[in-house]
């Protein structure tokens, strides 16, 4: 009897102390956890992309670090107790050639190291394949708060995109799709020249087209001007069709919405019409590159170098690249950047794409796959959370403001950091508290001081972040709510793999004929009802089925 | 006065032909007079596209920039090492396996089916993967061996080989056989000797395949220290799309519109192998005729 009321008593006060610890716990032990260091060491094994950037920039600025030996690496071991290291390292970048033979022999073949990085729909083989480990307890569990801010910056779609039934497979590599927002870039002393105003509606827009490839805005007295840059492959971040489509409120290459709130794909929707026929119109009326046809972004880009062309549509970095060649060569070509005009009263929607499309997967087996998760916390905590140390891991003034923060294999960042530095950036001007400027803001402004100093070299930086700068517009975007959030973002499926290069071939000869006038607008008709055909509707039918089982799932 | 000359009859042959092969060797010529133009011009001249077969804006910059890159230089050591060994062991493959593939059936019994094994890996290969794993697992990866025993019998030059071998007259064999020499000794002082022809083509070969191939390395290599030069290169020419570009790639950009410094390293590196071709050429054109028709 005593002892089984002793037994009762253990019993109850175990279970509530259980309870009370739970949540205890819970608060506490994420924090606790999400950093904690492991004693002794583990070993964990990435494979990289090593970039031009990190080879010919901070490597020669950081004179005692190599790639597997830097602060990055000295940080993750010492106070992580993690000690990384690669199967292997190819150079260029992570959508490049050679990153892409390397990862695919590897996966063929087998050998994975401990955490691989692939593109969703590689994610999606391993995930099927049944060879990584499921994240999803590890990521509740280890997360830190700021990771989690961080993750979620963009709703759900970003951890979404790595979830398979239910299960977080692998963690993003998050990409911001803020960045995505298109602008219009045009030159504003050649619309000085000709005595035009800065075009606000699209109409306006395709009159300043006109006069730039008309009126001789370079003065050299030949006509070898044209109003628009464009190149064969149509969607892009500079040079690209995008920005002029949604000016037609046409949202190619884009999963948007219709009326009844289905995935609709924008490359097929009507809007589509309206945009082809004026670039038609341009095209014929000599305002377009006439073999733009067969033009690449690098022969296009010759093009702006060489002051011939006035008007871009792109993304707020264009003038770090291509428009800067322009400015090299010619001091006096100031391109500025707008809103998208609209062709109505409806304001623009600006589309942007779902940007992340890397996934840090951890090979199934492997001891600790949490650690993955430490390291995502500590990259972000060091360089924005609370006891970041920005000026050396990240850019360090020291090490000539190259970008450090890339020796480490995990590089999420938040996703509106850069809209954020400008505010920053903003907020100090209007207080004249420069100064008081951290971070990135600091390092950005300095570039902006070195061009205002006289340094031609820096000049766009301050067309991206100065007074004038492009994420002025983008703020504006925001605060108007004309921000459109692709609403596809899983890994593609299964008739998207069999067909879509088929599918995106066709388009872009459509779009490309009926610019040339090789084809009449009635081709996009047809190639409406070829493009749901030939696997369009199976498209359309999986998108959709994957955003119901998102909304279903929530 | 010298007698004038016989005219040649005039045949439509021979002009088309001129013009053809002209043709021929301008369209080689013209890419390597252009990059050299782009590498010695100003990168802004580069920038706009004017440059064309004479450099604009003259300029060295892109020169003193890649003398100060060192992983430019390393790759250029690995090729060097690569076609050392890979030229070296490709050419002693060669003589030792076309030298029995050539004796008749009744001194080499089993001819025929050797024959087929070399002749049918010229027809079939395992593919990509089974080529990786197999490199693998005799652990290979991330070394010059991977780059050098993969492809240590070029089967198309031991079929050369061996044709040239084969036209020798046999009577020198067999006197030597008949003065007591074994068949090491006729292979390395009859046979060898007398194919110098033979030889210098398949060593050019040799070199030349090993010097141009990039895709090997890159996938064979774990580190980009160990890149040969052709797929160091590779990985600054590739042709880029401007769409969905991540934060390191929009940093990218900026060092990627360096045109001229590009063309300068592919100018410097298609040299080396430039500078064998005057060497070895005039045996070149002797050996793959008489090795191809006299078979």
């Amino acid at each position: 009897m005593t002892k089984k009321s002793t037994w009762r008593k253990l019993v109850s006060a175990m279970l509530a102390l259980a309870l009370l610890s739970v949540p205890v716990l819970s608060a506490l032990g994420e924090n606790a956890d999400s950093l904690s260091k492991y004693d002794p060491a583990i070993d964990i094994v990435f494979v990289r992309a090593v970039d031009n950037d990190l080879t010919s920039n901070v490597l020669p600025q950081t004179p005692n670090e190599t790639i597997e030996s830097n602060r990055w690496f000295d940080l993750y071991q010492d106070e992580l107790g993690i000690n990384i290291s690669y199967a292997w390292t190819v150079q260029g970048g992570y959508t490049d050639d050679a990153y892409k033979q390397k990862i695919n022999v590897t996966l063929a073949s087998g050998d994975l190291p401990d955490v691989i990085t692939v593109t969703s729909a590689q994610l999606k083989q391993l995930a099927d394949a049944d060879v990584i480990e499921d994240l999803t307890g590890y990521f509740d569990q280890y997360a830190s708060d700021l990771t989690r801010q961080v993750y979620s910056d963009e709703g759900s779609s970003v951890l979404d995109s790595a979830t398979f039934e239910g299960k977080l497979m692998a963690i993003p590599n998050l990409e911001a799709s803020i960045e995505s927002a298109q602008f219009l870039w045009i030159r504003k002393d050649w619309l000085d020249k000709l005595g035009l105003d800065v075009p606000t509606t699209m109409q306006e827009l395709l009159a300043v087209s006109t006069a730039f490839a008309t009126q001789d805005p370079d003065g050299n007295g030949i006509a070898d001007t044209y109003g628009l840059a464009i190149t064969k492959d149509l969607y892009a971040g500079c040079m690209g069709v995008e920005g002029f489509f949604a000016g037609f409120h046409a949202y190619p290459n884009f999963w948007t919405t219709d009326a009844d709130g289905k995935l609709v794909y924008g490359s097929v929707q009507p809007e589509m019409k309206d945009a082809l026929t004026a670039l038609a119109a341009m095209y014929q009326n000599g305002e377009i590159d006439q073999e733009f046809g067969v033009k690449d972004g690098g022969k296009v880009a010759e093009t702006i170098a060489a002051g011939k062309i006035g008007i871009d549509f792109g993304e707020q970095w264009n003038p770090l690249y291509p428009l800067n060649q322009n400015y090299n060569n010619d001091p006096t070509a100031d391109w500025i950047s707008l809103p998208i005009p609209s062709v109505d009263d409806t304001a623009v929607s600006v589309p942007l794409k779902f940007r992340t499309n890397m996934y840090f997967a951890v090979r199934k087996g492997f001891e600790h796959p949490e650690a993955l998760v430490k390291l995502v916390n500590m990259h972000l905590e060091k360089n924005w959370g609370e006891t970041n140390n920005f000026s050396w891991y990240y850019m360090p003034a020291e090490n000539g403001n190259t970008s450090v923060w890339k020796f480490s294999p995990v590089t999420p960042y938040p996703p509106y950091k850069n809209l954020n530095a400008f505010l920053e950036i903003e907020a100090a001007r209007n207080a004249d508290a420069m100064d008081t400027l951290v971070g990135e803001a600091k390092v950005i402004q300095s570039n902006v001081d070195a061009y205002l100093a006289g340094d031609g070299s820096v000049w766009g930086w301050d067309k991206i972040y100065g007074v004038e700068g492009v994420y002025n517009v983008l703020k504006a975007y925001r605060d108007n709510g004309q921000l459109l959030v692709e609403k596809f973002t899983g890994a593609p499926t299964e008739t998207m793999v069999e067909r879509r290069a088929t599918l995106e071939q066709m388009e872009k000869e459509m779009i490309v004929k009926v610019i040339m006038g090789a084809a009449s607008i009635d081709e996009f008709d047809k190639f409406v009802s070829d493009w749901y055909q030939l696997g369009g509707q199976a498209i359309t039918d999986e998108v959709n089925a994957w955003y119901a089982s998102l909304s279903a799932a929530e | 006065m010298q007698a004038k000359p016989k005219s040649k009859p005039f045949s439509w042959f021979s002009v088309i032909n001129t013009i053809i092969l002209t043709l021929a060797a301008l369209s080689c010529l013209v890419p390597i007079i252009h990059i050299a133009a782009i590498s010695f011009s100003s990168s802004s001249a580069a920038a706009t596209g004017i440059v064309t077969f004479w450099p604009v804006d003259f300029s060295l910059n892109s020169y003193q920039y890649v003398i100060k890159r060192a992983q430019f230089w390393q790759s250029m050591l690995v090729s060097l090492e690569r076609i050392t060994l890979g030229g070296g062991i490709n050419l002693l493959l060669i003589i030792l396996s076309s030298f029995p593939l050539s004796k008749e059936r009744h001194e080499f019994r089993a001819r025929s089916f050797y024959a087929w094994l070399f002749f049918i890996t010229m027809l079939f290969s395992g593919g990509l993967i089974p080529w990786y794993m197999a490199i693998r697992q005799y652990k290979l990866l991330d070394s010059i061996w991977a780059l050098v025993l993969p492809g240590a019998v070029p089967v198309f030059s031991v079929i050369l080989m061996l044709n040239f071998f084969r036209q020798i007259p046999k009577e020198l064999s067999e006197a030597a056989c008949i003065d007591g020499a074994g068949q090491w000794r006729i292979l390395w002082q009859i046979y060898v000797p007398t194919s110098t022809p033979a030889i210098a083509t398949v060593l050019l070969f040799a070199l030349v395949g090993h010097w141009n191939s990039w895709f090997d390395g890159l996938i064979l290599m774990n580190n980009p220290d160990h890149y040969p030069l052709q797929s160091y290169i590779q990985t600054i020419v590739v042709q880029r799309t401007y769409s969905m570009l991540s934060r390191e790639e929009i940093q990218q950009l900026a060092t990627i519109s360096d045109r001229t410094l590009r063309s300068a390293q592919i100018f410097l590196g298609s040299l080396p192998i430039i500078l064998v071709y005057p060497f070895l050429q005039r045996y070149f054109v002797k050996g793959i005729v008489l090795g191809g028709v006299k078979g």
